[in-house]
């Protein structure tokens, strides 16, 4: 079996790893587990704030290469090479414009792609500005042609409105 | 919980509709610290520290006091911060994320710091209005922090654990239930103090209160091994006489470095836990931080900094 990361080496390392019940395994070869730090304790970093352990060593492992060659860049510049290659997202839109690409970073990272809210829903929003929101969506995917969007989100204003 | 030092809960935030900093020029940033600044002032007693105009020692005496994140105090370019006159809240505006909200307590007391953070971040999204998505929660910089936003820790001095070596199965069960351990000053070493802080890995899918509950009940468990391992070690008269030294040494020195004395007051603390020393662990808990280089270095105001501290530890104990 051929190492996962260089894809060019006999893997020899055997990582198995579970987040929130979900396991992932990895096999790397010598060079690569060193490189990204498997089995070396990565879990034991100096600083107290240091929040992001084994994040940085994550990333490498599992980006495959069509998702770092996309050309498609958020509205703020960043594509997702970048977003790659630095462990950060440009804007709050990119994790909307690399949804797919991120997913399974996030599932890796947290074993969940969704949010669970916050059971006092203090987050709950004024709901006439949510359907403000709404028919603000509409209208832009009106003007980009996006027809079933746009039906989409009526049916999801009408049914609001009805509330 | 005797070995509990503190507890601190972290929220990351971003204001909506501002790229995130990575993507932000110097004079934008230099903008949004002074709004935030001038918004989060309305919400309290707050002393704010711009960051650039701060020297190193004082930088370092503020990550000394787990206020600020080294890193934070590595880049202090149009980085401010907002400290609380209790000592308990700081806000760290430009950090990784726009804000980094944090509530900082001594001893175990997860949900009450949980409860203070919250209230403050209520207060700041009702003024600022923070980037969220009913689908990934709260968006943050990096996606690691995705979701709660939430970084919950507990500070755990764990000399039994360290001494036979079972701290080394604590990263794989702990990765099971989403949560992490890293070392506080160097790892597994009896001069790096045996303090360790455990905290939630996981930030998306789960809710604070359930990320809370996994730790409470996990920091439970781990309190029970070490309570239960330092019994059997000081069964053995070597580990009384150990501490006992250690007590010794920090009450009459003249001249003690900074890891030495760690080393030492982790001893006292053990010796304090195990019933053997009749020490009050919080006074060596305040020492940990007051006797460290940035915090003696404004202490002793130019004198001999191992001097000072040496004076310091013989009349605090």
């Amino acid at each position: 079996m051929l190492c996962e990361n260089c894809k060019k080496n006999k893997a020899t390392t055997y990582f198995k790893k579970t987040v929130n019940g979900e396991t992932t395994e990895t096999f790397l070869c010598e060079d690569c587990a060193k490189k990204l730090g498997v089995g070396s304790g990565m879990m034991f970093k100096n600083s107290i704030f240091d929040d992001f352990g084994g994040f940085d060593f994550l990333f490498p492992e599992f980006i495959k290469p069509n998702r770092l060659e996309s050309e498609k860049k958020c509205e703020c510049g960043k594509t997702f090479r970048e977003i790659a290659k630095s462990g950060l997202v440009g804007c709050e839109k990119c994790y909307e414009t690399f949804k797919q690409e991120l997913a399974p970073t996030l599932r890796k990272m947290h074993g969940a792609i969704s949010h669970k809210a916050r059971k006092d829903s203090e987050k709950k929003a004024d709901p006439k500005a949510e359907i403000k929101e709404l028919k603000d969506r509409m209208s832009k995917a009106i003007k980009e042609e996006n027809f079933e969007e746009a039906a989409r989100l009526r049916d999801e204003i009408k049914a609001r409105e009805e509330k | 919980m005797k070995n509990a030092i503190s507890t601190r809960i972290r929220f990351a935030r971003n204001i909506a509709g501002v790229k995130f900093l990575s993507s932000m020029t110097s004079e934008e940033k230099r903008e949004l610290l002074l709004r935030i600044k001038d918004e989060a002032k309305k919400l309290g007693d707050f002393d704010f520290i711009d960051m650039s105009a701060l020297s190193d020692i004082r930088a370092g005496e503020l990550v000394e006091k787990h206020l600020i994140s080294p890193e934070f105090a590595e880049n202090r370019e149009n980085c401010g911060v907002l400290l609380s006159k209790d000592g308990i809240t700081s806000i760290m505006i430009n950090e990784e994320d726009h804000l980094r909200i944090q509530v900082i307590m001594p001893g175990e007391c997860l949900k009450e710091a949980l409860q203070k953070a919250k209230e403050i971040e209520k207060k700041l999204d009702d003024a600022l209005s923070f980037a969220y998505s009913d689908d990934l929660g709260y968006l943050t910089h990096c996606p690691s922090n995705i979701g709660t936003g939430m970084r919950a820790s507990v500070m755990l001095h764990l000399p039994a654990m360290t001494e036979t070596g079972a701290i080394g199965r604590l990263p794989s069960v702990l990765s099971q239930n989403g949560l992490t351990v890293r070392g506080l000053y160097g790892e597994g070493t009896r001069a790096g103090g045996a303090i360790y802080q455990i905290s939630n890995r996981v930030s998306l899918g789960l809710s604070e209160e359930e990320i809370i509950n996994r730790l409470e009940t996990m920091i439970k468990k781990i309190d029970e091994t070490e309570t239960a391992l330092t019994k059997q070690l000081f069964e053995n008269e070597r580990m009384s006489d150990r501490v006992s030294r250690a007590l010794g040494t920090l009450k009459y020195a003249k001249l003690i470095s900074s890891s030495e004395a760690l080393g030492l007051l982790s001893d006292v603390r053990f010796g304090a836990e195990a019933g053997v020393l009749d020490v009050d662990s919080n006074v060596i808990d305040r020492l940990s931080y007051e006797i460290q280089p940035c915090s003696m270095e404004v202490a002793a105001d130019g004198k001999n900094r191992d001097a000072v501290r040496a004076e310091k530890l013989r009349n605090s104990l």
